[in-house]
């Protein structure tokens, strides 16, 4: 009873601040509950992904038949077709059972010779206009439908051909043997995906671990008040601890159910989007029930386990809040850190001809190493330098604005020191990220690999190079010119010039760039089951469609996070306008003009953004050059998405003080002027 | 010392309520409060917490906008200035000391001091300049880089005092510039501020609840109820 | 003068005894010293002799105790008279305004007015002993404060009494719960 009792008084203590300590629980549930919600998202994500890889794994054959081994009794042998069309993938299973066959899952018996069953996905391809010039690779005719439980994915494009050994060139070397499916999963995320995503998980986590920070930060001077009220009213310091940690309890709870709420909204509203409900199934779309129990519970954990941490370091006194730690400033230490990194990706940069000489390349992990070093330096440093551009342009500037703006983000750099650090982070991350991903679509694009001629032709130009395919006579493709949309068809041979090569046998085929007239030329090279002759290398301007949605998907994150900073940084900026409305009241009271108080805002917010995106921008440069430097590979720098980058936070400057300009007018209320 | 009183445009006071009245919600401030103020006058507006007289004080300096009546500065209502103009007019004629929590506390005091001076334009190498002479003058120059948390009550008190001053207003509007310092602080702060008031033939407004205090003015009114009180015409 | 126009004061709102005036006025004024029955009696022969007070009746028994003292429309005159000018400002002679602003507020006049009148003649002193402060050496000023300060205390004390009496009168903030 006296512990409910307790619990209540902690309670109150924490809601009864008026509007600002309301705010300051609001906004850490919320950024709580932003962090649960990402956290079920990507652990429901993961849940989905690995029933489709479990599916997946039961389509796999079991074992290989030896060279002149007839198909044994009661057995399925299978051979794996894929090919292109329209730029989807298409996978086909081609099956032929003998006796009381094992059946893959899906279908309820190995189909027959001529028979196919699809999925979804291919009966909507199939009914498309252009379906047709899909039909023929199929060798069958479609005799019914794949059900949900033999799908990786509800729009996977897939289906199962019933054959027979011989038929059109199938040999029983090339199948295996169905034996029940693959037990073991295989995940289609590499360790290096993992460690991706893990990192992205992260950069979503950091900034809203940001955002609930500065929430803690809210109206501090009240709250030390209050609490040290409640320490004249007799609390002990214990006591007063157990209070802070029923209020951290109390708002953990809360964030989780917020988490919960906002996963449910995310979750319906996603599955609205075309594109997720087509690669889920939702179902599936939940996480496994032993995760999300553990994030709901070790989130809360985490939240009061850093509340009782911190709340170590304060002592409550009757006359106010002591902190036992002491504000030192280490950024010249960070910046020796971020230098030494350099230092030593440079000296890689550097050295890498007269390495690559002795044959023994740098080791990964001191380049890794030094990048990290690098970056950590650069996290530690950029609200050092932050406040020391606050503080040059604090004591240069001849503006008004510029002088409040730049002493106040001096006297308080610790909310704008978070921020500053996130955003450079993101801003060298994204640079390199995008810079990788340039280097990866130029690559992948060929058109390196391509003679300079090449490069020239038309968008509308598809080349179609052959590989030594023994069955494809170079000189058939000739024959291509006869199908319809093909306006010339050229062979190649090898050019020695300039270590640009075009493999022997190629044929560069002009079409009219109809995606038809492809299909139509892979159809006319011909189909030969599990082989597929005809590669396609497409020219410039239909280049790099996926890596451009990569990109997109990469402006995305950024910009959410970039968002969620800013709601930081006007969090901590409205909150620091707040605890100074007096004076401001009183500046405005001796002729400060509107414009003023607005113009330091600004100033205020576009300081630590600006150092920011220009430690960032710096960072992302330094990084492309020397990695790319000592991997070898000429790199391109991330301009392009710097200056996309750039004016973003131009945009979050502008909006944050927008957003924080009616707080501005309220400071410029007259009872605030009268004596208390 | 040119302490006399002057009237000063049209043979009018330099600034002149008629007719106030402000409402809170319910609660009344002024009541139909008349009241003129000599040019180079020192008056004290005295009274009970809650009288009013703080109300006053925001109403002549045309921070507060009363429901009815008028203020006049120089003969002009204040009610017809735009915003604008009744910014530029605090800034370049009015000077405002407060009881507390008045300079910005990201600014050191010198720069406190010259605001008003970058406000209305001047050069801010030539108005810190002008801020540490009157600093010397009121004897915390020595806490000139300082910002307030390292400050004294007292000290702060004198650098916001300087901070009126510094631009050479016409009037300088003072709401309890005592309130929050002991007895000796509060004499010397008020003894720096008239006699560079007197000295400079400056209007004084001083809002105070000490007759001490008050005793400093050349006048002093009582405000009772949003009133002048009748009984109390000091000769 | 002080104390005839305390003992009239106490007899305005209705006619009392001698030994009852010295019992109320050693209650309302006497917090340092008491006055003594020959005090009392002297004093009101005094207004007898002046006609500022009557005997409105003599009961059985014979002595001065017996007698009841009344106050005469002269008297309220006096009083009136004595209440409405303000108390010259001086450190000594305390008692005097401590008594005068007792009665003024005890027989219902308004606390402002008594406050207000004070306060002017209070400051026209404080203004001089202000000017003399700020003229003079640091020994003037130890002096002129040492006044000031008392005069300040007085008007403190009466803005106080003031307000008490106020609250009393005031059914409605009588009962502040505390």
């Amino acid at each position: 009873m006296n512990l409910l009792r307790f619990l209540g008084l902690g309670g109150r203590v924490a809601l009864s601040g008026g509007r600002g300590s309301l705010a300051r629980v609001a906004l850490m549930a919320a950024g709580i509950g932003l962090g649960v919600a990402l956290l079920l998202g990507s652990l429901a994500f993961d849940h989905a992904i690995q029933a489709g890889a479990v599916r997946e794994a039961a389509r796999y054959p079991g074992a290989q038949l030896a060279p002149d081994e007839p198909q044994p009794m009661n057995s399925t042998l299978m051979w794996e077709w894929r090919t292109t069309f329209e730029g989807h993938d298409v996978w086909l299973i081609a099956l032929h059972g003998r006796g009381r066959a094992p059946v893959p899952p899906g279908i309820t018996g190995v189909p027959s010779t001529g028979q196919v069953f699809v999925s979804p996905g291919l009966a909507t391809l199939l009914d498309s206009p252009s379906g047709s010039l899909l039909a023929p690779r199929l060798g069958g005719s479609v005799a019914g439908p794949i059900e949900p439980d033999g799908l990786v994915t509800p729009s996977e494009i897939f289906g199962y051909v019933g054959v027979r050994p011989g038929l059109k060139g199938l040999s029983l070397v090339d199948g295996q043997l169905y034996t029940g499916g693959s037990k073991q999963s295989f995940s289609m995320l590499t360790p290096g995906s993992l460690i991706v995503l893990g990192l992205a998980i992260l950069a979503f986590l950091f900034p809203v671990a940001l955002f609930v920070i500065t929430a803690t930060r809210l109206s501090t001077a009240t709250r030390e008040a209050r609490l040290a009220a409640i320490r004249l009213a007799g609390a002990t310091n214990v006591q007063v601890r157990g209070m802070i940690a029923i209020e951290a309890a109390m708002v953990a709870v809360l964030g989780a159910i917020i988490g919960c709420l906002l996963f449910l909204l995310g979750r319906t509203m996603s599955l609205k989007i075309s594109a997720v409900a087509a690669g889920w199934f939702p179902s599936e779309l939940w996480p496994q029930p032993v995760a999300a129990a553990a994030v709901l519970l070790i989130v809360p954990a985490l939240v009061l386990l850093v509340a009782l941490v911190g709340s170590r370091r304060m002592i409550v006194s009757p006359l106010g809040l002591v902190r036992r730690t002491r504000r030192r400033r280490r950024g010249a230490a960070w910046v020796c850190v971020g230098l030494a990194g350099a230092l030593a990706l440079g000296f890689a940069a550097l050295g890498h001809a007269w390495v690559m000489r002795q044959r023994s390349p740098i080791p990964g992990v001191i380049i890794v190493g030094a990048g990290l070093l690098f970056l950590a330096g650069l996290v530690g440093e950029a609200g050092w330098v932050s406040w020391l551009v606050a503080r040059v342009v604090g004591s240069r500037t001849r503006s008004v604005s510029a002088q409040l703006g730049a002493r106040r983000m001096e006297a308080d750099p610790g909310s704008a020191n978070r921020v500053v650090a996130g955003i450079a982070v993101l801003v060298t991350l994204v640079g390199l990220g995008q810079a990788v991903a340039l280097a990866d679509a130029r690559d992948r694009s060929g058109m390196t690999y391509v003679a300079p001629w090449v490069r020239d032709l038309p968008a509308t130009i598809v080349i179609a190079e052959v590989f030594d395919y023994p069955v494809v006579d170079p000189a058939s493709l000739l024959n291509l010119i006869a199908v319809p949309g093909v306006l010339s068809v050229r062979l190649t041979r090898q050019e020695p010039s300039g270590g640009v090569t075009l493999k022997p046998s190629s044929a560069i085929v002009a079409t009219d760039g109809e995606p038809a007239t492809l299909e139509r030329i892979r159809n006319a090279v011909g189909w030969r089951g599990d082989a597929q002759p005809v590669s396609f290398w497409r020219s410039r301007a239909s280049a790099g469609a996926t890596e451009r949605t990569v990109a997109h998907v990469a402006q995305a994150i950024s910009l959410v996070i970039l968002l969620v900073t800013a709601a930081s940084l006007l969090v901590s900026t409205v909150d620091g306008m707040m605890e100074r409305r007096r004076p401001l009241a009183v500046l405005s009271a001796i002729g400060a003009r509107r414009s003023t108080l607005r113009r330091s805002i600004l100033v205020q917010v576009a300081i630590p953004l600006a150092v920011a995106l220009g430690l960032g921008a710096s960072g992302a440069i330094f990084l492309t050059v020397t990695v790319f430097h000592v991997i070898g590979e000429r790199g391109l720098l991330p301009l392009r998405p710097l200056a996309e980058l750039t004016v973003a936070v131009g945009v979050v400057v502008l909006a944050v003080t927008g957003l924080a300009m009616p707080w501005a007018g309220w400071t410029r209320r007259a009872d605030l002027l009268h004596a208390e | 010392m040119s302490g006399t009183p002057t009237i000063e445009g049209a043979g009018g006071p330099l600034v002149h309520a008629e007719g106030l009245t402000k409402r809170f919600g319910a609660t009344v401030a002024l009541d139909g409060l008349t009241l003129g103020v000599a040019g180079g006058e020192i008056l004290a507006l005295l009274g009970p917490s809650g009288s009013g007289k703080s109300t006053l004080l925001l109403c002549l300096a045309g921070i507060l906008r009363p429901d009815s009546g008028t203020v006049r500065y120089r003969g002009q209502a204040l009610s017809d200035m735009a915003d604008a103009v009744l910014t530029c007019l605090r800034r370049e004629e009015f000077g405002f000391v407060f009881q507390f929590g008045q300079l910005v506390p990201d600014l050191t005091a010198v720069e406190n001091v010259s605001l008003p001076l970058q406000l209305s334009g001047q050069k801010r190498g030539l108005a810190e300049e002008r801020a540490l002479a009157l600093l010397t003058k009121l004897e915390v120059e020595d806490r000139a880089g300082k910002r307030v948390g390292e400050m004294s009550g007292g000290q702060a008190q004198r650098v916001a005092v300087a901070r009126a001053l510094i631009a050479e207003p016409k009037v300088i509007f003072a709401d309890e510039p005592t309130g929050s310092l002991d007895s000796l602080n509060g004499e010397v702060v008020m003894g720096l501020l008239l006699a560079a008031a007197r000295e400079r033939g400056t209007t004084v407004v001083l809002v105070t609840h000490e007759p001490r205090i008050a005793a400093y003015a050349d006048r002093e009114v009582v405000v009772r109820d949003g009133r002048i009180s009748q009984h109390a015409v000091v000769p | 003068m002080s104390l005839g126009h305390a003992l009239l004061g106490l007899l305005e709102d209705r006619p009392r005894h001698g030994y009852e005036l010295k019992h109320l006025y050693d209650e309302r004024f006497g917090v340092s010293q008491s006055v003594k029955f020959g005090q009392v009696y002297t004093t009101l022969a005094r207004l007898l002799r002046d006609g500022l007070v009557d005997i409105s009746a003599v009961e059985s028994g014979g002595g001065p105790d017996r007698k009841l003292y009344m106050i005469t429309p002269e008297g309220v005159a006096d009083l009136e008279h004595w209440l409405i000018d303000p108390q010259p400002p001086s450190t000594f002679g305390r008692s005097v305004l401590f008594a005068k602003v007792v009665i003024a507020l005890m027989s219902g006049r308004p606390a402002d007015e008594v406050l207000d009148l004070q306060r002017a003649a209070h400051l026209v002193r404080m203004r001089e002993l202000t000017e003399r402060k700020l003229a003079g050496d640091a020994i003037d000023a130890l002096a002129c404060d040492f006044e000031l300060f008392h005069l300040e205390a007085d008007l403190r004390w009466i803005e106080l009494a003031g307000a008490r009496v106020e609250r009393l009168r005031s059914p409605r903030t009588r009962d502040v719960p505390e």
